[in-house]
Protein backbone atom coordinates (compact mmCIF):
# COMPACT_ATOMS: atom_id res chain seq x y z
CA UNK A 1 0.00 0.00 0.00
CA UNK A 2 1.65 3.35 -1.07
CA UNK A 3 2.58 5.65 1.82
CA UNK A 4 0.09 8.59 2.84
CA UNK A 5 1.69 11.82 2.58
CA UNK A 6 -0.64 13.96 3.48
CA UNK A 7 -3.03 13.05 6.20
CA UNK A 8 -6.20 15.56 6.66
CA UNK A 9 -8.87 14.99 9.52
CA UNK A 10 -11.87 16.98 10.29
CA UNK A 11 -10.28 20.13 9.08
CA UNK A 12 -12.60 23.02 9.90
CA UNK A 13 -11.45 26.54 9.27
CA UNK A 14 -13.06 29.97 9.94
CA UNK A 15 -11.85 33.62 8.87
CA UNK A 16 -14.37 35.32 11.38
CA UNK A 17 -15.74 33.31 13.84
CA UNK A 18 -18.73 33.44 12.56
CA UNK A 19 -19.27 31.05 9.20
CA UNK A 20 -17.16 28.18 8.70
CA UNK A 21 -15.58 28.13 5.05
CA UNK A 22 -14.33 24.33 5.69
CA UNK A 23 -16.33 22.27 7.64
CA UNK A 24 -15.09 19.05 8.76
CA UNK A 25 -12.87 18.24 6.02
CA UNK A 26 -11.01 15.05 5.66
CA UNK A 27 -8.82 13.16 3.28
CA UNK A 28 -5.47 11.94 2.37
CA UNK A 29 -3.12 12.19 0.24
CA UNK A 30 -0.85 8.72 -1.22
CA UNK A 31 2.53 9.36 -2.50
CA UNK A 32 3.42 10.01 -6.03
CA UNK A 33 -0.08 10.59 -7.23
CA UNK A 34 -2.09 13.60 -8.59
CA UNK A 35 -4.90 14.82 -6.04
CA UNK A 36 -7.57 16.57 -7.26
CA UNK A 37 -9.82 19.31 -5.50
CA UNK A 38 -12.29 20.11 -7.89
CA UNK A 39 -14.68 22.69 -7.03
CA UNK A 40 -16.64 25.48 -8.08
CA UNK A 41 -15.78 29.58 -6.99
CA UNK A 42 -15.25 29.86 -3.41
CA UNK A 43 -15.89 26.28 -2.44
CA UNK A 44 -12.73 26.54 -0.28
CA UNK A 45 -10.16 24.82 -2.48
CA UNK A 46 -7.65 27.98 -2.24
CA UNK A 47 -8.52 27.79 1.88
CA UNK A 48 -7.84 24.59 1.85
CA UNK A 49 -4.16 24.47 0.11
CA UNK A 50 -3.65 27.52 2.51
CA UNK A 51 -3.38 25.09 4.91
CA UNK A 52 -1.51 22.51 3.37
CA UNK A 53 0.78 24.90 2.67
CA UNK A 54 1.18 26.46 6.39
CA UNK A 55 0.02 30.10 5.10
CA UNK A 56 -2.93 29.82 7.90
CA UNK A 57 -3.19 27.81 10.26
CA UNK A 58 -6.89 25.80 11.18
CA UNK A 59 -9.21 26.69 13.64
CA UNK A 60 -10.02 22.83 14.34
CA UNK A 61 -8.75 19.54 13.17
CA UNK A 62 -4.92 17.84 12.23
CA UNK A 63 -3.19 18.22 9.36
CA UNK A 64 -0.44 15.91 8.79
CA UNK A 65 2.02 16.75 5.90
CA UNK A 66 5.62 13.99 5.23
CA UNK A 67 4.87 12.80 9.08
CA UNK A 68 5.09 16.63 10.57
CA UNK A 69 2.26 18.37 11.94
CA UNK A 70 1.34 21.67 10.47
CA UNK A 71 0.53 23.69 13.84
CA UNK A 72 4.10 22.52 15.20
CA UNK A 73 6.83 21.94 12.17
CA UNK A 74 5.70 24.41 9.77
CA UNK A 75 9.40 25.29 8.49
CA UNK A 76 10.29 22.09 7.86
CA UNK A 77 6.86 21.07 6.17
CA UNK A 78 7.92 24.18 3.71
CA UNK A 79 11.18 23.34 3.05
CA UNK A 80 9.63 19.97 0.98
CA UNK A 81 6.82 21.61 -0.65
CA UNK A 82 6.37 24.23 -3.31
CA UNK A 83 3.31 26.78 -3.96
CA UNK A 84 2.15 27.68 -7.40
CA UNK A 85 -0.20 30.27 -5.77
CA UNK A 86 -3.72 31.12 -7.81
CA UNK A 87 -2.74 35.02 -7.81
CA UNK A 88 -0.15 36.45 -9.40
CA UNK A 89 2.92 36.72 -7.63
CA UNK A 90 6.13 37.71 -9.64
CA UNK A 91 9.00 40.18 -8.80
CA UNK A 92 9.44 43.33 -10.49
CA UNK A 93 12.24 43.08 -12.48
CA UNK A 94 13.54 40.58 -15.55
CA UNK A 95 12.46 37.26 -16.56
CA UNK A 96 15.97 35.80 -15.44
CA UNK A 97 16.89 37.71 -12.34
CA UNK A 98 12.80 36.50 -11.39
CA UNK A 99 14.10 32.69 -11.57
CA UNK A 100 17.29 33.74 -10.09
CA UNK A 101 16.47 35.29 -7.25
CA UNK A 102 14.12 32.40 -6.46
CA UNK A 103 16.79 29.98 -6.81
CA UNK A 104 18.64 32.01 -4.49
CA UNK A 105 15.98 32.09 -1.89
CA UNK A 106 16.01 28.63 -1.88
CA UNK A 107 19.33 28.00 -1.27
CA UNK A 108 20.83 27.06 -4.72
CA UNK A 109 24.31 28.17 -5.81
CA UNK A 110 25.48 30.12 -8.55
CA UNK A 111 26.19 27.23 -10.82
CA UNK A 112 23.14 25.29 -9.84
CA UNK A 113 20.80 28.11 -10.08
CA UNK A 114 22.63 29.03 -14.19
CA UNK A 115 21.94 25.21 -15.14
CA UNK A 116 18.01 25.06 -14.01
CA UNK A 117 16.56 28.80 -15.77
CA UNK A 118 18.52 27.60 -18.82
CA UNK A 119 16.54 24.29 -18.34
CA UNK A 120 13.17 26.44 -17.23
CA UNK A 121 13.45 29.17 -20.04
CA UNK A 122 13.49 25.83 -22.46
CA UNK A 123 10.42 24.15 -20.88
CA UNK A 124 8.00 27.04 -20.39
CA UNK A 125 8.98 29.10 -23.74
CA UNK A 126 10.47 31.90 -21.66
CA UNK A 127 13.39 31.85 -24.19
CA UNK A 128 12.79 34.80 -25.67
CA UNK A 129 11.86 37.39 -22.85
CA UNK A 130 14.15 35.92 -20.59
CA UNK A 131 15.74 39.55 -20.12
CA UNK A 132 12.35 41.61 -20.49
CA UNK A 133 10.72 43.22 -17.47
CA UNK A 134 8.17 40.72 -15.99
CA UNK A 135 6.06 43.91 -15.40
CA UNK A 136 6.00 43.97 -19.31
CA UNK A 137 4.43 40.77 -19.28
CA UNK A 138 1.53 39.35 -20.63
CA UNK A 139 -0.47 37.80 -18.46
CA UNK A 140 -0.22 34.06 -19.95
CA UNK A 141 3.96 34.95 -19.71
CA UNK A 142 3.69 35.98 -16.29
CA UNK A 143 1.92 32.94 -15.18
CA UNK A 144 4.35 30.57 -17.21
CA UNK A 145 6.84 32.70 -15.02
CA UNK A 146 5.73 32.04 -12.02
CA UNK A 147 5.31 28.28 -12.54
CA UNK A 148 8.75 28.24 -14.06
CA UNK A 149 9.89 29.82 -11.19
CA UNK A 150 8.27 27.11 -8.69
CA UNK A 151 10.84 24.19 -10.44
CA UNK A 152 13.66 26.36 -9.35
CA UNK A 153 14.08 23.90 -6.66
CA UNK A 154 13.53 20.15 -5.95
CA UNK A 155 10.53 19.36 -3.25
CA UNK A 156 8.04 16.24 -2.44
CA UNK A 157 4.87 17.83 -3.05
CA UNK A 158 3.81 20.45 -5.20
CA UNK A 159 0.32 22.69 -4.53
CA UNK A 160 -0.55 24.10 -7.38
CA UNK A 161 -3.47 26.39 -7.30
CA UNK A 162 -5.64 27.04 -10.34
CA UNK A 163 -2.02 26.93 -12.39
CA UNK A 164 -3.33 27.18 -15.71
CA UNK A 165 -5.57 30.07 -15.47
CA UNK A 166 -4.12 32.57 -18.13
CA UNK A 167 -2.00 30.03 -20.33
CA UNK A 168 -2.99 29.15 -24.11
CA UNK A 169 -3.69 26.06 -25.09
CA UNK A 170 -0.30 24.48 -25.92
CA UNK A 171 1.01 26.02 -22.77
CA UNK A 172 -1.51 24.70 -20.55
CA UNK A 173 -1.18 21.01 -22.45
CA UNK A 174 2.56 21.55 -22.38
CA UNK A 175 2.40 22.24 -18.11
CA UNK A 176 0.26 19.34 -17.62
CA UNK A 177 2.75 16.93 -19.67
CA UNK A 178 5.46 18.70 -17.25
CA UNK A 179 3.76 18.09 -14.45
CA UNK A 180 2.91 13.89 -15.33
CA UNK A 181 6.48 13.57 -16.28
CA UNK A 182 7.66 14.88 -12.68
CA UNK A 183 5.08 12.85 -10.99
CA UNK A 184 7.06 10.04 -12.93
CA UNK A 185 9.77 10.68 -11.32
CA UNK A 186 7.85 10.39 -7.75
CA UNK A 187 6.69 13.66 -6.96
CA UNK A 188 3.40 14.14 -5.36
CA UNK A 189 0.78 16.53 -6.86
CA UNK A 190 -1.82 18.66 -4.98
CA UNK A 191 -3.96 20.23 -7.84
CA UNK A 192 -7.43 21.99 -7.86
CA UNK A 193 -9.11 23.77 -10.43
CA UNK A 194 -12.38 24.32 -11.80
CA UNK A 195 -11.38 23.21 -15.17
CA UNK A 196 -12.93 19.77 -15.00
CA UNK A 197 -10.75 18.40 -18.73
CA UNK A 198 -7.67 19.32 -16.55
CA UNK A 199 -8.60 17.51 -13.86
CA UNK A 200 -9.81 14.59 -15.94
CA UNK A 201 -6.09 14.74 -17.97
CA UNK A 202 -4.18 15.03 -14.77
CA UNK A 203 -5.80 13.32 -11.56
CA UNK A 204 -4.96 9.77 -10.18
CA UNK A 205 -7.66 10.99 -7.70
CA UNK A 206 -10.46 13.72 -7.23
CA UNK A 207 -12.01 15.19 -4.58
CA UNK A 208 -15.24 17.44 -5.11
CA UNK A 209 -15.37 20.24 -2.96
CA UNK A 210 -18.23 22.18 -2.54
CA UNK A 211 -19.70 24.88 0.12
CA UNK A 212 -16.47 23.79 2.65
CA UNK A 213 -17.21 20.38 2.38
CA UNK A 214 -16.04 17.67 0.69
CA UNK A 215 -18.81 15.77 -0.92
CA UNK A 216 -16.84 12.84 -2.08
CA UNK A 217 -13.16 11.14 -2.33
CA UNK A 218 -12.36 8.40 -4.91
CA UNK A 219 -10.34 7.66 -8.36
CA UNK A 220 -11.69 9.14 -11.71
CA UNK A 221 -13.33 5.85 -12.91
CA UNK A 222 -14.85 4.91 -9.30
CA UNK A 223 -16.41 8.88 -9.57
CA UNK A 224 -17.77 7.98 -12.73
CA UNK A 225 -18.94 4.80 -12.35
CA UNK A 226 -20.79 6.16 -8.77
CA UNK A 227 -22.04 9.55 -10.33
CA UNK A 228 -21.09 9.50 -13.97
CA UNK A 229 -25.08 8.62 -14.64
CA UNK A 230 -26.22 6.99 -18.25
CA UNK A 231 -24.10 6.83 -20.75
CA UNK A 232 -25.47 8.09 -24.71
CA UNK A 233 -25.36 5.82 -27.47
CA UNK A 234 -26.24 7.44 -30.36
CA UNK A 235 -26.47 5.79 -34.49
CA UNK A 236 -26.77 7.10 -37.64
CA UNK A 237 -29.62 4.83 -39.82
CA UNK A 238 -30.26 4.55 -43.26
CA UNK A 239 -32.83 3.04 -45.39
CA UNK A 240 -34.84 2.47 -42.39
CA UNK A 241 -37.99 4.42 -40.49
CA UNK A 242 -36.40 5.59 -37.36
CA UNK A 243 -39.76 6.22 -35.36
CA UNK A 244 -40.37 2.75 -36.35
CA UNK A 245 -37.41 1.38 -34.98
CA UNK A 246 -37.37 3.15 -31.65
CA UNK A 247 -40.88 1.44 -31.40
CA UNK A 248 -39.41 -2.00 -32.06
CA UNK A 249 -36.95 -1.34 -29.26
CA UNK A 250 -37.11 -2.56 -25.96
CA UNK A 251 -35.67 0.75 -24.64
CA UNK A 252 -37.70 3.02 -21.41
CA UNK A 253 -38.92 5.85 -23.53
CA UNK A 254 -37.71 8.57 -21.82
CA UNK A 255 -34.64 6.98 -22.11
CA UNK A 256 -34.49 7.22 -26.23
CA UNK A 257 -35.17 9.86 -28.74
CA UNK A 258 -34.44 10.87 -32.12
CA UNK A 259 -33.06 14.08 -33.14
CA UNK A 260 -32.33 15.57 -36.64
CA UNK A 261 -31.43 11.77 -38.16
CA UNK A 262 -29.98 10.21 -35.39
CA UNK A 263 -31.27 7.90 -32.99
CA UNK A 264 -30.04 8.75 -29.33
CA UNK A 265 -29.92 6.10 -26.37
CA UNK A 266 -29.52 6.51 -22.65
CA UNK A 267 -28.42 3.70 -21.18
CA UNK A 268 -26.48 1.87 -18.05
CA UNK A 269 -25.40 -0.85 -20.67
CA UNK A 270 -24.29 0.48 -24.08
CA UNK A 271 -22.63 -2.56 -25.20
CA UNK A 272 -26.11 -4.59 -24.84
CA UNK A 273 -27.64 -1.49 -26.43
CA UNK A 274 -25.10 -1.59 -29.47
CA UNK A 275 -26.27 -5.18 -30.01
CA UNK A 276 -30.15 -4.64 -30.25
CA UNK A 277 -30.15 -1.99 -32.82
CA UNK A 278 -27.74 -3.94 -34.78
CA UNK A 279 -30.03 -6.93 -34.74
CA UNK A 280 -32.86 -4.82 -35.63
CA UNK A 281 -31.12 -2.76 -38.34
CA UNK A 282 -30.33 -6.25 -39.97
CA UNK A 283 -34.01 -7.11 -39.54
CA UNK A 284 -35.44 -4.57 -41.21
CA UNK A 285 -32.62 -4.36 -43.94
CA UNK A 286 -31.58 -0.71 -42.56
CA UNK A 287 -28.03 -0.33 -42.89
CA UNK A 288 -25.74 2.03 -39.73
CA UNK A 289 -23.87 4.48 -41.26
CA UNK A 290 -22.38 5.80 -37.93
CA UNK A 291 -22.36 4.99 -33.93
CA UNK A 292 -20.74 6.40 -31.37
CA UNK A 293 -20.79 5.72 -27.70
CA UNK A 294 -19.93 8.52 -25.06
CA UNK A 295 -17.75 7.87 -22.35
CA UNK A 296 -19.20 9.57 -18.93
CA UNK A 297 -17.54 12.59 -18.58
CA UNK A 298 -15.63 14.40 -15.10
CA UNK A 299 -18.21 17.41 -16.10
CA UNK A 300 -21.21 15.03 -15.85
CA UNK A 301 -19.98 13.48 -12.41
CA UNK A 302 -18.95 17.07 -11.20
CA UNK A 303 -22.39 18.32 -12.17
CA UNK A 304 -24.17 15.15 -10.73
CA UNK A 305 -22.43 15.53 -7.40
CA UNK A 306 -22.72 19.20 -7.06
CA UNK A 307 -26.42 18.94 -7.87
CA UNK A 308 -27.36 15.94 -5.71
CA UNK A 309 -25.81 18.03 -2.58
CA UNK A 310 -27.44 21.23 -3.89
CA UNK A 311 -30.85 19.57 -4.55
CA UNK A 312 -30.25 20.29 -8.00
CA UNK A 313 -31.81 17.79 -10.35
CA UNK B 1 27.15 26.62 0.68
CA UNK B 2 23.64 28.90 0.76
CA UNK B 3 23.69 32.34 2.88
CA UNK B 4 22.24 32.24 5.98
CA UNK B 5 18.13 32.79 5.48
CA UNK B 6 18.12 36.06 6.73
CA UNK B 7 20.61 37.20 3.98
CA UNK B 8 19.11 35.69 1.43
CA UNK B 9 15.85 37.84 1.83
CA UNK B 10 18.04 41.42 2.63
CA UNK B 11 19.61 40.32 -1.03
CA UNK B 12 16.03 40.10 -2.62
CA UNK B 13 15.16 42.94 -1.37
CA UNK B 14 17.79 44.79 -2.58
CA UNK B 15 17.41 43.20 -5.77
CA UNK B 16 13.66 43.65 -6.24
CA UNK B 17 13.65 47.17 -5.04
CA UNK B 18 17.10 48.58 -6.23
CA UNK B 19 15.55 50.56 -9.11
CA UNK B 20 16.98 54.62 -10.07
CA UNK B 21 13.41 55.88 -8.19
CA UNK B 22 14.36 53.94 -4.96
CA UNK B 23 18.35 55.61 -5.49
CA UNK B 24 16.64 59.17 -6.27
CA UNK B 25 14.77 59.52 -3.00
CA UNK B 26 16.95 57.93 -0.60
CA UNK B 27 20.26 60.39 -1.96
CA UNK B 28 18.96 62.64 -4.45
CA UNK B 29 16.03 63.91 -2.21
CA UNK B 30 18.99 64.50 0.71
CA UNK B 31 21.67 65.20 -1.70
CA UNK B 32 19.42 68.29 -2.92
CA UNK B 33 18.93 69.44 0.20
CA UNK B 34 22.03 69.76 0.97
CA UNK B 35 23.02 71.27 -1.55
CA UNK B 36 20.36 74.10 -2.09
CA UNK B 37 19.83 74.42 1.52
CA UNK B 38 23.77 74.98 2.30
CA UNK B 39 24.13 77.47 -0.60
CA UNK B 40 20.40 79.04 -0.59
CA UNK B 41 20.70 79.68 2.91
CA UNK B 42 24.40 80.25 2.57
CA UNK B 43 23.48 83.21 0.84
CA UNK B 44 21.40 84.60 3.21
CA UNK B 45 24.06 83.92 5.83
CA UNK B 46 26.67 86.08 3.64
CA UNK B 47 24.36 88.81 3.76
CA UNK B 48 24.78 88.79 7.31
CA UNK B 49 28.90 87.92 7.14
CA UNK B 50 29.17 84.06 7.44
CA UNK B 51 30.20 81.76 5.53
CA UNK B 52 27.88 79.08 4.30
CA UNK B 53 30.27 76.50 5.52
CA UNK B 54 29.21 76.66 9.01
CA UNK B 55 25.67 76.27 7.93
CA UNK B 56 26.66 72.81 5.64
CA UNK B 57 28.45 71.66 8.53
CA UNK B 58 25.34 71.59 10.47
CA UNK B 59 22.73 70.38 7.59
CA UNK B 60 24.90 67.49 6.57
CA UNK B 61 24.96 65.19 9.77
CA UNK B 62 21.33 66.28 9.84
CA UNK B 63 20.77 64.99 6.34
CA UNK B 64 22.90 61.70 7.22
CA UNK B 65 20.08 61.87 10.01
CA UNK B 66 16.85 62.32 7.72
CA UNK B 67 18.69 59.65 5.60
CA UNK B 68 17.72 56.82 8.00
CA UNK B 69 14.11 58.03 8.14
CA UNK B 70 13.81 57.77 4.42
CA UNK B 71 15.56 54.18 4.80
CA UNK B 72 13.27 53.39 6.85
CA UNK B 73 10.12 53.99 4.95
CA UNK B 74 11.03 51.31 2.52
CA UNK B 75 10.32 48.52 4.70
CA UNK B 76 7.01 49.64 4.95
CA UNK B 77 6.45 49.89 1.67
CA UNK B 78 8.37 46.82 0.52
CA UNK B 79 5.71 45.03 3.32
CA UNK B 80 3.00 46.36 0.32
CA UNK B 81 4.16 46.07 -2.18
CA UNK B 82 5.18 42.32 -1.27
CA UNK B 83 1.35 41.75 0.03
CA UNK B 84 0.19 43.62 -3.33
CA UNK B 85 1.97 41.60 -6.02
CA UNK B 86 1.90 38.10 -4.48
CA UNK B 87 5.54 37.87 -2.90
CA UNK B 88 4.45 37.85 0.80
CA UNK B 89 2.07 34.38 0.81
CA UNK B 90 5.29 33.15 -1.79
CA UNK B 91 7.75 33.92 0.45
CA UNK B 92 5.93 32.61 3.28
CA UNK B 93 5.41 29.60 2.03
CA UNK B 94 9.00 28.98 1.64
CA UNK B 95 11.60 28.02 4.54
CA UNK B 96 11.29 31.10 5.93
CA UNK B 97 9.52 32.27 9.24
CA UNK B 98 7.23 35.38 9.51
CA UNK B 99 10.21 36.49 11.95
CA UNK B 100 12.85 35.99 9.38
CA UNK B 101 10.43 37.88 6.67
CA UNK B 102 10.55 40.70 9.08
CA UNK B 103 13.65 40.89 9.86
CA UNK B 104 14.64 40.63 6.20
CA UNK B 105 12.72 43.77 5.76
CA UNK B 106 14.06 46.00 8.86
CA UNK B 107 17.69 44.94 8.25
CA UNK B 108 17.39 45.95 4.40
CA UNK B 109 16.50 49.52 5.64
CA UNK B 110 19.76 49.46 7.26
CA UNK B 111 21.39 48.39 4.24
CA UNK B 112 20.12 51.25 2.51
CA UNK B 113 20.34 53.53 5.25
CA UNK B 114 24.44 52.72 5.25
CA UNK B 115 24.89 52.71 1.33
CA UNK B 116 23.11 56.20 1.20
CA UNK B 117 24.68 57.65 4.32
CA UNK B 118 28.06 56.42 2.70
CA UNK B 119 27.24 58.37 -0.54
CA UNK B 120 25.86 61.22 1.20
CA UNK B 121 29.44 61.48 2.75
CA UNK B 122 31.32 61.96 -0.40
CA UNK B 123 29.05 64.37 -1.27
CA UNK B 124 29.30 66.41 1.41
CA UNK B 125 33.06 65.56 1.40
CA UNK B 126 33.53 67.78 -1.15
CA UNK B 127 30.64 70.13 -0.21
CA UNK B 128 32.71 71.07 3.06
CA UNK B 129 36.10 71.58 2.69
CA UNK B 130 38.47 71.14 4.93
CA UNK B 131 36.17 68.41 7.01
CA UNK B 132 38.07 66.36 9.01
CA UNK B 133 36.79 62.91 10.49
CA UNK B 134 37.98 60.49 13.03
CA UNK B 135 37.52 56.94 13.76
CA UNK B 136 35.47 57.54 16.68
CA UNK B 137 33.21 59.67 15.08
CA UNK B 138 32.24 57.41 12.12
CA UNK B 139 31.79 54.87 14.60
CA UNK B 140 29.29 56.76 16.32
CA UNK B 141 27.41 58.37 12.76
CA UNK B 142 27.82 54.06 11.95
CA UNK B 143 25.81 53.24 15.21
CA UNK B 144 23.61 56.15 15.22
CA UNK B 145 22.42 55.32 11.50
CA UNK B 146 22.09 51.51 12.20
CA UNK B 147 19.65 52.39 15.80
CA UNK B 148 17.96 54.87 13.55
CA UNK B 149 17.08 52.82 10.60
CA UNK B 150 15.90 50.32 12.54
CA UNK B 151 13.83 52.82 14.67
CA UNK B 152 12.21 54.08 11.50
CA UNK B 153 11.57 50.99 9.43
CA UNK B 154 10.10 49.02 12.36
CA UNK B 155 7.63 52.42 13.10
CA UNK B 156 7.09 52.07 9.13
CA UNK B 157 6.21 48.07 9.19
CA UNK B 158 4.03 48.82 12.34
CA UNK B 159 1.92 52.20 10.00
CA UNK B 160 2.16 49.07 6.81
CA UNK B 161 0.42 46.45 9.16
CA UNK B 162 -2.76 48.40 10.63
CA UNK B 163 -3.48 50.69 7.31
CA UNK B 164 -5.49 48.54 4.96
CA UNK B 165 -5.07 50.51 2.07
CA UNK B 166 -1.86 51.20 -0.31
CA UNK B 167 -3.44 54.86 -1.03
CA UNK B 168 -4.02 55.36 2.78
CA UNK B 169 -0.15 54.20 3.40
CA UNK B 170 1.41 56.60 1.28
CA UNK B 171 -0.41 59.59 2.37
CA UNK B 172 -0.22 58.97 6.08
CA UNK B 173 3.57 58.17 5.25
CA UNK B 174 4.45 61.11 3.57
CA UNK B 175 2.70 63.05 6.61
CA UNK B 176 4.40 61.35 8.90
CA UNK B 177 8.05 61.98 7.17
CA UNK B 178 7.53 65.76 6.78
CA UNK B 179 6.44 65.90 10.38
CA UNK B 180 8.95 63.65 11.91
CA UNK B 181 11.68 65.62 9.36
CA UNK B 182 10.80 69.15 10.50
CA UNK B 183 9.74 69.25 14.02
CA UNK B 184 13.43 67.75 14.47
CA UNK B 185 16.80 69.31 14.64
CA UNK B 186 18.25 67.92 11.41
CA UNK B 187 17.44 71.50 9.41
CA UNK B 188 17.46 73.72 12.82
CA UNK B 189 18.58 73.74 16.16
CA UNK B 190 16.05 73.63 18.48
CA UNK B 191 16.50 77.18 20.38
CA UNK B 192 14.17 80.03 21.05
CA UNK B 193 11.44 77.50 20.05
CA UNK B 194 7.67 77.87 21.47
CA UNK B 195 6.78 75.54 24.78
CA UNK B 196 4.63 72.92 22.26
CA UNK B 197 7.09 73.26 19.34
CA UNK B 198 9.92 72.72 21.73
CA UNK B 199 8.28 69.76 23.19
CA UNK B 200 7.64 67.74 20.08
CA UNK B 201 10.83 68.63 18.86
CA UNK B 202 12.02 66.49 22.33
CA UNK B 203 9.82 63.59 21.74
CA UNK B 204 10.74 62.86 17.96
CA UNK B 205 13.56 60.32 18.00
CA UNK B 206 14.86 61.98 15.10
CA UNK B 207 15.90 65.51 17.04
CA UNK B 208 18.57 63.00 18.86
CA UNK B 209 19.36 60.43 16.04
CA UNK B 210 20.32 64.18 14.17
CA UNK B 211 21.96 65.59 17.25
CA UNK B 212 24.56 62.25 18.01
CA UNK B 213 25.05 62.32 14.03
CA UNK B 214 26.30 66.04 14.43
CA UNK B 215 28.61 65.49 17.37
CA UNK B 216 29.82 62.20 15.59
CA UNK B 217 30.47 64.70 12.54
CA UNK B 218 31.40 67.66 14.13
CA UNK B 219 34.13 65.30 16.55
CA UNK B 220 32.22 66.68 19.36
CA UNK B 221 31.19 63.61 21.19
CA UNK B 222 29.66 63.95 24.80
CA UNK B 223 28.49 61.63 27.62
CA UNK B 224 24.99 63.08 26.26
CA UNK B 225 25.36 61.50 23.37
CA UNK B 226 25.84 57.65 25.02
CA UNK B 227 22.71 58.11 27.12
CA UNK B 228 20.93 59.16 23.82
CA UNK B 229 22.11 55.80 21.73
CA UNK B 230 21.29 53.59 24.80
CA UNK B 231 17.37 55.14 25.12
CA UNK B 232 17.34 55.35 21.18
CA UNK B 233 18.51 51.39 21.28
CA UNK B 234 16.04 50.42 23.61
CA UNK B 235 13.05 52.41 21.40
CA UNK B 236 14.34 50.35 18.17
CA UNK B 237 13.96 47.23 19.96
CA UNK B 238 10.68 47.78 21.73
CA UNK B 239 9.22 49.41 18.18
CA UNK B 240 11.15 45.98 16.59
CA UNK B 241 9.14 43.59 18.83
CA UNK B 242 5.34 45.95 18.48
CA UNK B 243 5.93 45.63 14.92
CA UNK B 244 6.21 42.43 14.73
CA UNK B 245 3.16 41.90 17.29
CA UNK B 246 1.79 44.26 14.70
CA UNK B 247 2.27 42.28 11.62
CA UNK B 248 1.09 39.13 13.41
CA UNK B 249 -2.47 40.45 14.01
CA UNK B 250 -2.99 42.13 10.87
CA UNK B 251 -1.58 38.85 8.69
CA UNK B 252 -4.70 37.12 8.51
CA UNK B 253 -6.73 40.06 7.34
CA UNK B 254 -4.44 40.69 4.67
CA UNK B 255 -4.00 36.86 3.15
Amino acid sequence: MQQNVIEVKNLRHTYDNKKYVLENISFEVRKGEVFGLLGRNGAGKTTTIKILTTLILPTYGSVNILGYDIKKDGLKIRSRIGLVQQLPSIEFTTVEKNLDIYGMLWGLNKKMRKEKIEELLEIFDLKNIRKKDAIDLSGGERRRLQIAREFMHDMDILFLDEPTVGLDVVMRRNLLNYIKKLVNKGLTIVFTTHMLEEAEYLCDRIAVIDNGKIVTVDTLNNLKIKYGGKRTVEFKIKNINLNELKNKLNVNNDDIKIVEDRLIVLTENPYDIVEMVIDKVKQYNGKIMWLNIRDKTLEDVFLNVIGEENGIS
Amino acid sequence: MAYPKVIRLILRNLMVNSDPGTWLILVGMPAMFLVFFSYGYGSMFSALGLSYINYAKFLAPGMLAYETLIAGTFSGSMLWFDRRWGSLAQILAMPFTRTDYLLGLILSTVVFAIMGNAILLVITYFLIPGINFTVIGILIMVLTLIIGSLLFGSLMLILGSYIKSQNAYNSVQILMIFFINFASTVFYPAISLPKLLLYLFYVNPLTYIANVMRDGFLNNIKINDLYYIIILTAVSLLLIYIARKSYMRSEIKFE
